[in-house]
């Protein structure tokens, strides 16, 4: 199903719509083409006409089930955090790394703008998206307000969408496993499975996130409505 | 067809919530409202040529040494593909020598090749456009792999007189690199693609 589209005769662009019919609207991320909103079936897809972009998802979130995943998500990352990621053994000598050791390697040899980069995109913003969505999703299904500002939290979360780089990490760790194979013995550590499990914990988690749904929580919570 | 800008509307950035022109801020999350993201042109520009200055200097300069039984040697992004390859590991020296060298160069070309379309108002191929700035959103991240794997070595390799791993200035510029594409990417507006052309409808 695709959004219906606006033609002049249901909205004249010399008189600006009334306010209180801008909600059954919907303008394009990419190309700002106007939309009517449509009643979808749950999982279904609303893309735009001209330019294919996603406008939004039918059906609502499953608190219950976000909040399992969101729970796990960070159960893992705690496990990521605190077990040797990569460990290596050459002539007797074994070495390993955790995660946040490699994350800081950089600030030990006085790099400290590669450091903060990648102590940035590999563990202060991936848990800081995944500790803003985890106080929003038990903020409604307490149906308690916190004493936080949640909007300027989920604005935060998602401006630093593209700087969350774990997958990257992970093709990182890959990389440097095989460049290691003929210097010494590499092998990966607990955390190097937690962190696998962890990446595809997040895809499910932004597979079922709708970025309106995420906001009409948030101002729920705002306005004090009980879910 | 009918653009939120030409009925009077801006989209909050946001949270996608439609609001009246007039309005400073978002009736739904508070967020500030610009109808288009503003000086995306100029910021972009400013972005994409600071990238472009010091993308030479980041692959000439070396990004890590190698230290091994008192013997240094230092490697470039470029020397460690040609090391790789030397040693047979294509599929890895190809890796590196796409995300390292190639993406931020396609990503440096797309931004260019939009800056200037968009800033002489170009009605052409707007379709064609916009998914090269989609393809230079989404693959511009993946140029920090090389950043990872020598944070990484040089957190592991730590072997005392046998071998070590530093990192070196290269490395700090190419993150800066990957992180001043990124920002040019963020900063550059899409939609000013298909201004011109909504312009031209009315016509
Ligand atoms: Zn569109
Ligand atoms: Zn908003």
């Amino acid at each position: 199903m695709t959004p219906m589209q606006v033609t002049p005769s249901m909205a004249n662009p010399d008189t600006p719509m009334a306010e209180h019919h801008l909600d059954d609207y919907i303008a394009c991320p990419d190309c700002d083409l106007l939309h009517r909103l449509r009643p979808l079936e749950s999982r279904q897809l609303a893309r735009c006409r001209r330019c294919n972009a996603v406008l939004y998802r039918g059906g609502s979130v499953n608190l219950q089930h976000l909040l399992a995943w969101l729970l796990t998500g960070l159960i893992l990352l705690l496990v990521s955090n605190s077990y040797p990621i990569l460990q290596l053994a050459s002539q007797g000598q074994e070495t390993h790394a955790t995660f946040f050791q490699a994350a800081a390697a950089f600030a030990v040899q006085g790099m400290w703008w590669p450091a903060a980069l990648v102590l940035l995109t590999s563990i202060l913003i991936p848990f800081y998206r995944l500790g803003v969505l985890l106080l929003i999703a038990l903020q409604s299904q307490l149906g308690r307000r916190l004493p936080i500002d949640s909007a300027r939290l989920l604005l935060w979360h998602d401006w630093l969408a593209p700087w969350s780089m774990l997958e990257i990490f992970l093709l990182g760790l890959l990389v440097a496993l095989v460049k290691l194979q003929d210097l010494a013995e590499v092998s990966p550590g607990i955390a190097f499975y937690a962190f696998f499990l962890l990446i595809l914990n997040l895809a499910i988690i932004s597979a079922q996130l709708d970025r309106r749904q995420l906001w009409r929580m948030t101002t729920q919570i705002r306005a004090g409505v009980k879910k | 067809m009918k653009t939120a800008a030409e009925l009077g509307l801006t989209r909050c950035s946001v949270c996608g919530t439609l609001n009246p022109v007039h309005r400073q801020r978002c009736s739904r999350c508070d967020g500030s409202l610009q109808q288009r993201r503003r000086h995306s042109l100029s910021h972009g520009w400013a972005l994409m040529l600071a990238a472009v200055i010091l993308y030479l200097p980041a692959n000439l300069l070396p990004v890590m040494t190698v230290t091994s039984l008192g013997q240094s040697e230092p490697s470039t992004i470029l020397g460690g593909v040609m090391l790789l390859l030397h040693e047979g590991m294509w599929p890895l020296a190809l890796l590196i020598f796409v995300a390292s060298i190639f993406l931020p160069l396609l990503k440096l070309g797309i931004l260019a090749g939009l800056l200037i379309s968009t800033q002489r108002r170009s009605t052409r191929r707007p379709l064609e456009r916009l998914q090269l700035y989609r393809l230079s959103e989404f693959v511009g991240r993946w140029s920090m792999v090389d950043v990872f794997v020598v944070a990484i070595l040089a957190a592991l390799v730590q072997l005392g007189n046998l071998a070590t791993i530093h990192g070196n200035l290269g490395t700090s510029l190419f993150a800066t690199v990957v992180a001043l594409t990124m920002l040019a990417v963020e900063s550059f507006d899409q939609r000013l693609i298909w201004d011109p052309i909504q312009k031209n409808e009315h016509e």
